[in-house]
């Protein structure tokens, strides 16, 4: 009797253990993946946040994190994805970052995109000051005299210099600056592209003597370089913080795709808007030359001075008591 | 019966007990964390909540430019007819109710729809706009509401009203 009872025990005792091993382990791994998509919850929600202030934000995570950001086509549509290991969330955001972001915290800011009338914020996510030594920005100086005489450079510039915390540092020579990680910003083509770079260095140029409608953003990175028409300083960051060429045009789409909505929605609007001084007629031309640009901003034959004739023709609204297409 | 099968029958049904309250322990146990994770599902339905409605008010498609808690009706309308029903706004708005409801200046009750917009009587001749309709079966919900002024260019008129969004729990 004593053998069989002993087996029998010793048999229901591991079974027993053997449940409550898996129990556990099953619970400390469902556990670990709400904390996970927790905290990328916690991401989307605080960026919901960000935009009313468009100042740069330092995002507790609660825990140490490894945020991917990336876009994907999924069924000819894009879409924003923020993953933390095996975890992932689908974003309705247009989000960016450059690296990997590992860490307790994220720096973040956001820059509404108008083209010229709100299209979509566009969010950067940086790396918590911890890590900063794997990304650094520099910026290349240019003389007073010629940021002075172009209005779009100026602002350019400004808008870079208006991000708080922003590890960005000018300079005079591309060859100064030696860090991990570099994101270099060029601004005219006095400095040329180095015949050389070390692999982990992305460079970016706009040529701001250049006028808008040829004007081109150009990034180089390993040796290879992508060209893309400029859309605005936000679409032009987005290009920077991209973690690669193929990224940048999926948020590309995701951003054309919203002004083509936007556009849409206000070629029904000026339908109902009415002015005795005034004809609508002229913003129905202007919107049909945007949603050209939407459809295919490499195309020639775009007028890409479209959008700024239309945020002209929308202040003249506003002088002569006219209902404005849009507040700006 | 024999002392020693009584003690061998009396260790079985111990343990017998024993196996039974430790499966007990499990169910609840399991019950507990399956009505923790329901709540933790709740919780992240809610955080979805506060972030569609800090997002809905800054929309390019609603907003009335930069004043914060201003909503244009012509936006409201031209949305309406247009890009509604656009994949974006589907996986955006994701099985909820979206409502705007004008409180003052008082109304008349019903939908404002494109007959009601194009009227002259605008907007005294409706009190509610929709958004945007979800097309869910779940019956359990809760309404998140918040105060914005909705702004009529075509008369240069401002309005007080309410944005109401339903969001349905499993």
């Amino acid at each position: 009797m004593f053998p069989f009872l002993l087996i029998f025990v010793m048999i229901a005792g591991a079974i027993i253990l053997m449940f409550f091993f898996q129990f556990g382990t099953d619970l400390l791994s469902t556990s670990e993946k709400i904390n996970k998509l927790t905290v990328l919850k916690n991401i989307d929600q605080q960026l919901a946040f960000l935009f009313q202030n468009n100042a740069l934000s330092n995002m507790e995570l609660g825990m140490k994190s490894k945020i991917t950001v990336d876009c994907s086509i999924v069924n000819g549509k894009p879409q924003t994805n923020l993953s933390f290991d095996e975890r992932s969330l689908k974003s309705q955001k247009i989000i960016v970052a450059p690296i990997t972001l590992e860490g307790k915290t994220i720096r973040a800011w956001t820059r509404s995109w108008n083209y010229p009338f709100k299209i979509e914020n566009i969010y950067y996510l940086l790396p918590g000051l911890g890590e900063l030594k794997n990304i650094k920005i520099y910026l290349q100086q240019l003389p007073p005299d010629k940021i002075a005489s172009n209005k779009e450079l100026k602002e350019f510039i400004q808008g870079l210099n208006e991000i708080p915390l922003l590890p960005m540092t000018t300079f005079a020579q591309i060859t100064a600056p030696q860090t991990d990680k570099k994101l270099v910003i060029l601004l005219d083509k006095t400095i040329p592209f180095p015949a050389t770079i070390e692999s982990n260095t992305r460079i970016m140029r706009i040529d701001f003597s250049q006028p808008l409608e040829s004007r081109q953003v150009e990034r180089r990175e390993q040796g290879n370089t992508f060209i893309t028409p400029y859309l605005g300083e936000e679409l032009a960051l987005a290009l920077l913080f991209s973690r690669s060429t193929q990224t940048y045009e999926c948020i590309e789409q995701q951003a054309r795709t919203r002004l083509f909505d936007i556009i849409t929605l206000y070629e029904k609007k000026q339908e109902l808007l009415r002015c005795d001084q005034q004809d609508y007629t002229g913003i129905q031309d202007l919107l049909g030359e945007l949603k050209k640009i939407a459809n295919n901003p490499r195309d020639s034959t775009n007028n890409l001075e479209a959008f700024k004739t239309l945020e002209e023709i929308n202040k003249e609204f506003r002088k002569i008591n006219c209902p404005e297409l849009y507040l700006s | 019966m024999k002392k020693g099968q009584i003690e061998y029958m009396e260790t079985i049904f111990v343990l017998l007990i024993l196996t039974i309250i430790i499966f007990i322990g499990v169910i609840l146990i399991y019950s507990f964390y399956s009505k923790s994770l329901n709540e933790k599902g709740e919780e992240f339905t809610d955080i979805d909540a506060v972030i569609l409605t800090s997002s809905i008010i800054a929309m390019p498609e609603f907003t009335c430019g930069k004043n914060t808690n201003c909503i244009d009706a012509l936006n409201i309308w031209a949305f309406q007819q247009t890009i509604h029903n656009n994949p974006h706004y589907k996986a955006f708005f994701n099985d909820k109710d979206i409502t705007l409801e004008i409180i003052y200046p008082t109304t008349t009750k019903k939908e404002c729809t494109d007959i009601e917009v194009k009227q002259e009587g605008f907007p005294q001749n409706c009190n509610y706009f929709i958004l945007y309709k979800a097309t869910t079966t779940k019956k359990n919900r809760e309404i998140i509401q918040t105060p914005v002024q909705l702004y009529i260019p075509s008369l240069n008129k401002r309005a007080l009203g309410i944005l109401n969004i339903i969001v349905y729990k499993p």
